[in-house]
């Protein structure tokens, strides 16, 4: 309940901050402005940062009263303290690393020799152990893809 | 190793990179880009096209579309491909005459590119439904004189080819109408029939509509009549020296070997001749129009340099 | 006119004609079933394979394909917790929760059925009332547009989960995101960074697949133990008739939805899924089970999917005008074939197009049947460890995503969105409202601007047009109606 608000605080304070930078910086610098028409390219985009702007600040000003509301000194020590509820994984990043070198692999060497590592790699992350099975999965799949993407749906996969 | 032998391997290498692979072109799959998206008209020709070249050139043609910016993404992405002759794509109007004048781009239509074949042009015309009151175009330019802000009339997106001839009709005949750009041009014919806007400026996206008698064509802004519909006149023929921009052709990046652009440029000739071809560039309106290489980029940089003084007259040219 | 119908069906009814619908909807339910490819690349596909059909095969396969993707992207929005297409994002609420405990076959039965009845409905009102409804959709100019999408944004509040504040966050946020490109009025760049890429905008495929299904991978690669633990025990259970019975109001509520919607040019299946969804929620007596396996929940958001057929049809047959991207694919399917839809076809042709009726009709029928076979054929994947689907689904989405536009650009816009999408779920941000203001943004932006260009800036265009004015006072009572039910609650 606790380190719930204060992610939604902490949440509510990054949003807030991004929508002042897309306020601030980025809608002036890279939406063009034009004085013939009738709504500004400006307007929608404004609109849509000025929401995320009030309503970020509601989320961070009722996280933080609902956590100071019971016992005031825990929802302080919660606020200040460093605390995680779960421990960090590393399944997460290490798939999002392993599907970078994928895609830059694939756009740079291929499918056919992108996808069979990248994928053992992903089955390892994922708890598969078995070499034997990892090796076959890894190969059948993209023999599979391949061959339907290529002759199938005559779609270029490189 | 002798200075000799070595100077040899150099003089082999430099032939098989260079000389090489022009002389046994293609010895593997060609790539055709689509600047449209799967199933659109465009797409619909060039696939056509490559099943075509296909037997010509006893090599497998693949073609992927890469749709977007009106066809500007695919032409971005082709002036970085190797000019090796496996790139090709298509070059519509818009990246050829008309958005470079209008956006900052990675790409110099002019300088960027090896210009193979043009296959077809478009055509343009402006259409109102069928009860409207106007009957000719001058009683539209009529009415929107007299009554100024009173008639809009929808199109595919702002700054395409129609967009530019209506922007030049205004200024020629002084019509004070308003463009309403809709997110494509069936959806512009949607509101003409439905009454929310006067006329629709599109391609042939309203040719079901005028054989059906529901909408009726007021002018073409082709530089001759349509086959399909004789009766109606040119802007030429009324008195408006306007014709719109249209190209849709083969090309490659720039610095392609002379002898593959040969062999492309005789191949889409040859596939031009295909009563397949002219049978489905009938249907689905693409009128066939054949210039070779040499006069594709004549014609290129003639409507590039055509349009670009129309943009920058109209206020519409990038600062 | 059943007259017609009759010798339409014989017209149809042979060998040939009957094979191609069926490989037509088993070829469509399998491209559906692939996240990233859809409806519209299926039919792209396969029209220059029917060059040298006859017009009548040519259209029972394409019709087949096209009604078989539309139900096939409810396969492992259910399974997989992964879309298939951007309308079966709204299956995902309760389809996947459903598979979690277990029920992963009665979940895909109550979307088979539910899509094969309000198709059917849809499809008969097509046949019947075509004509009509064209003519009504063309009174649907910008400011009704506006008022539409207005209402619709306000309906959807209603789906955004627990927390408001955080629906609409999240809404806002894709509003934002649906203005990256061009813009929509005079053509001038909006956060392209001078790039090309994104003078299009960035690529709804690539948003939705990341949103969904790479985020989902990221959360399952944390691997709670599940090491070699199956997906769900499933596999055996499947829809029964009382579930169907019960679902049968849901489902005629989506007909008339998806039908509606689907018949307005410009829209798409999935805003007719999550309108229906929403509405569906807001008249349940347990609106509190929605999301966490509700069966209407699924009913609505396939039988508001699957309509949209029917009614997308519409405009094509009746007026020549493709309303999205897959009837425009099929409208050129017809021009290759020698045939201009519209009123032209009724006069000229009028056992074509009773023809093409019948062959809906038919393919109606073996929906069911491919449907049932290939349900029993994905319920293996539950079987597989996930331990191999997470992978295999990563692999799949990568080549779906980009075998849709050959971009690799688009690869790492569903990356980024995977890994956005993924502190959202951790920090309980709901996906969904994101999504569908990603969707309705153009379309809203676009009307707006265009009725103030046409009434040169005076609102005034939004309150003298009667459809108008009624979509606007439906969003404020959607509006009240919610505040009243969060205030209900919270007390």
């Amino acid at each position: 309940m606790y380190s719930q608000k204060k992610m939604d605080f902490l949440s509510g304070l990054f949003l807030f901050g991004l929508s002042l930078v897309i306020l601030f910086y980025l809608i002036p610098n890279y939406v063009t402005e034009s004085s013939n028409a009738e709504l500004s390219p400006r307007f929608f985009p404004n609109l849509a940062a000025t929401v995320l702007l009030i309503l970020s600040f509601f989320l961070s000003i009722i996280s933080l009263k609902q956590l100071f509301y019971h016992e005031k000194w825990k929802g302080f020590t919660v606020l200040f303290t460093f605390q995680t509820q779960e421990t960090p994984k590393a399944g997460p990043l290490l798939s999002v690393i392993i599907i970078s070198i994928y895609f830059l692999l694939f756009e740079h060497v291929g499918f056919l020799i992108a996808t069979p590592p990248c994928v053992a790699l992903l089955l390892l992350i994922f708890g598969q152990r078995r070499p034997q099975r990892i090796a076959t999965i890894s190969l059948v799949l993209t023999g599979v893809v391949y061959v339907l993407f290529t002759y199938g749906l005559k779609t270029i996969l490189e | 190793m002798s200075k000799r032998v070595f100077g040899l391997l150099v003089l082999v290498a430099v032939l098989v990179t260079t000389n090489g692979f022009a002389a046994d072109w293609p010895n593997k799959p060609i790539k055709l880009t689509v600047a449209y998206g799967a199933g659109g008209t465009t797409d619909m020709s060039a696939r056509l096209l490559a099943t075509i070249l296909e037997k010509d050139l006893g090599q497998t043609v693949v073609v992927q579309n890469k749709p977007g910016g009106g066809g500007s993404v695919a032409a971005s992405i082709a002036a970085t491909n190797k000019p090796d002759g496996y790139n090709i794509f298509t070059l519509v109007t818009a990246p050829a005459a008309i958005t470079p004048h209008m956006q900052k781009l990675t790409f110099n239509p002019l300088t960027d590119f090896t210009f193979i074949a043009r296959y077809g042009l478009w055509h343009y015309a402006l259409v109102v439904k069928a009860d409207s009151p106007f009957k000719t175009l001058d009683d539209l330019i009529k009415y929107a004189k007299e009554n100024p802000g009173k008639v809009s009339y929808g199109l595919s997106g702002s700054g395409n080819p129609q967009h530019l001839v209506m922007e030049r009709l205004k200024r020629a005949t002084g019509a004070d109408w308003k463009a309403i750009p809709f997110k494509n041009g069936s959806q512009a014919v949607t509101a003409t029939l439905g009454g929310h806007v006067a006329a629709v400026a599109g391609v042939t996206e309203w040719v079901p509509q005028v054989k059906a008698g529901e909408m009726r064509l007021l002018a073409v802004f082709d530089d001759e009549r349509m086959n399909e519909f004789p009766d109606v006149p040119t802007l030429k023929e009324l008195g408006y020296d306007i014709v719109a921009p249209s190209c849709l052709g083969i090309a490659g990046p720039k610095d392609m070997p002379a002898s593959v652009v040969a062999r492309l440029e005789t191949a889409i000739k040859k596939a031009m001749d295909d009563p397949q071809f002219i049978e489905l560039m009938d249907k689905i309106m693409i009128k066939r129009a054949y210039l070779d290489s040499k006069n594709f980029g004549v014609y290129v940089k003639e409507i590039y340099e055509q349009q670009g003084k129309i943009i920058r007259d109209a206020g519409l040219a990038s600062k | 006119m059943l007259n017609e119908l009759m010798i339409g069906f014989e017209m149809v009814l042979t060998p040939l004609n009957v094979g191609a619908i069926f490989i037509g909807v088993a070829y469509g339910v399998f491209m559906g079933a692939i996240p990233g490819l859809t409806g519209t690349m299926g039919i792209a596909l396969i029209i220059p394979l029917t060059y040298s059909l006859s017009p009548i095969t040519a259209f029972c396969i394409l019709l087949g394909t096209y009604k078989g993707c539309l139900f096939g992207g409810s396969i492992p929005a259910i399974l997989i917790n992964t879309p298939g297409a951007p309308a079966a994002a709204v299956t995902v609420f309760d389809g996947f929760p459903m598979a979690k405990k277990g029920q992963a076959g009665r979940a895909m039965g109550i979307a088979l059925w539910s899509s094969v009845l309000a198709d059917a409905f849809a499809t008969i009102c097509l046949i019947f009332l075509a004509v009509y409804l064209a003519r009504f959709s063309l009174k649907f100019g910008p400011p009704e547009y506006s008022s539409l999408i207005i209402f619709s944004l306000a309906v959807v509040a209603g789906v955004s989960g627990d927390s408001i504040i955080k629906g609409v966050l999240a809404a806002a946020a894709g509003f934002l995101l649906a203005t990256v490109g061009l813009d929509p009025m005079i053509s001038t760049p909006r956060f392209t960074f001078g790039w090309v890429t994104l003078f299009n905008g960035i690529n709804m495929m690539g948003l939705m697949i990341g949103m969904f299904a790479v985020s989902e991978v990221l959360i399952q690669s944390e691997g709670k133990a599940l090491k070699t633990t199956k997906m769900a025990t499933v596999g055996n259970d499947s829809a029964s008739w009382a579930d169907i019975k019960y679902c049968l109001p849901t489902i005629f509520r989506g007909g008339i939805i998806g039908l509606l919607i689907g018949a307005l040019p410009g829209l798409g299946a999935t805003p007719a899924a999550f309108l229906t969804y929403a509405e569906t929620k807001r008249v349940s007596k347990h609106p509190e089970k929605f999301g966490k396996g509700a069966i209407e929940g699924i009913a609505a958001a396939e039988s508001g999917n699957n309509a949209t057929c029917g009614g997308a049809l519409i405009p094509l047959m009746a007026l020549g005008i493709p309303g999205d991207v897959t009837t425009a694919v099929l409208l050129g399917a017809f021009l290759i074939h020698g045939l201009t839809p519209g009123p032209a076809l009724f006069k000229e042709n009028i056992s074509i197009v009773y023809a093409i009726f019948a062959a809906m009709l038919i393919a109606i029928v073996f929906l069911p049947l491919v449907g049932r076979l290939s349900i029993r054929f994905f319920a293996l994947i539950a079987k597989v460890p996930s331990s191999i689907v997470y992978p295999v689904t990563m692999v799949l989405c990568t080549v779906g995503v980009f075998g849709f536009n050959a971009s690799f650009t688009d690869l790492w816009i569903m990356l980024i969105f995977g890994v956005v999408a993924y502190f959202m779920r951790k920090l309980s941000f709901p996906v969904a409202p994101l999504l569908i203001a990603f969707i309705l943004e153009p379309i809203g932006e676009r009307s707006i601007r265009q009725s103030l260009t046409l009434s040169d800036g005076s609102i005034g265009i939004f309150f003298t047009r009667p459809i108008s004015v009624a979509f606007l006072l439906m969003a404020v009572t959607a509006v009240v109606i919610l505040i009243k039910m969060k205030r209900r609650k919270t007390v």
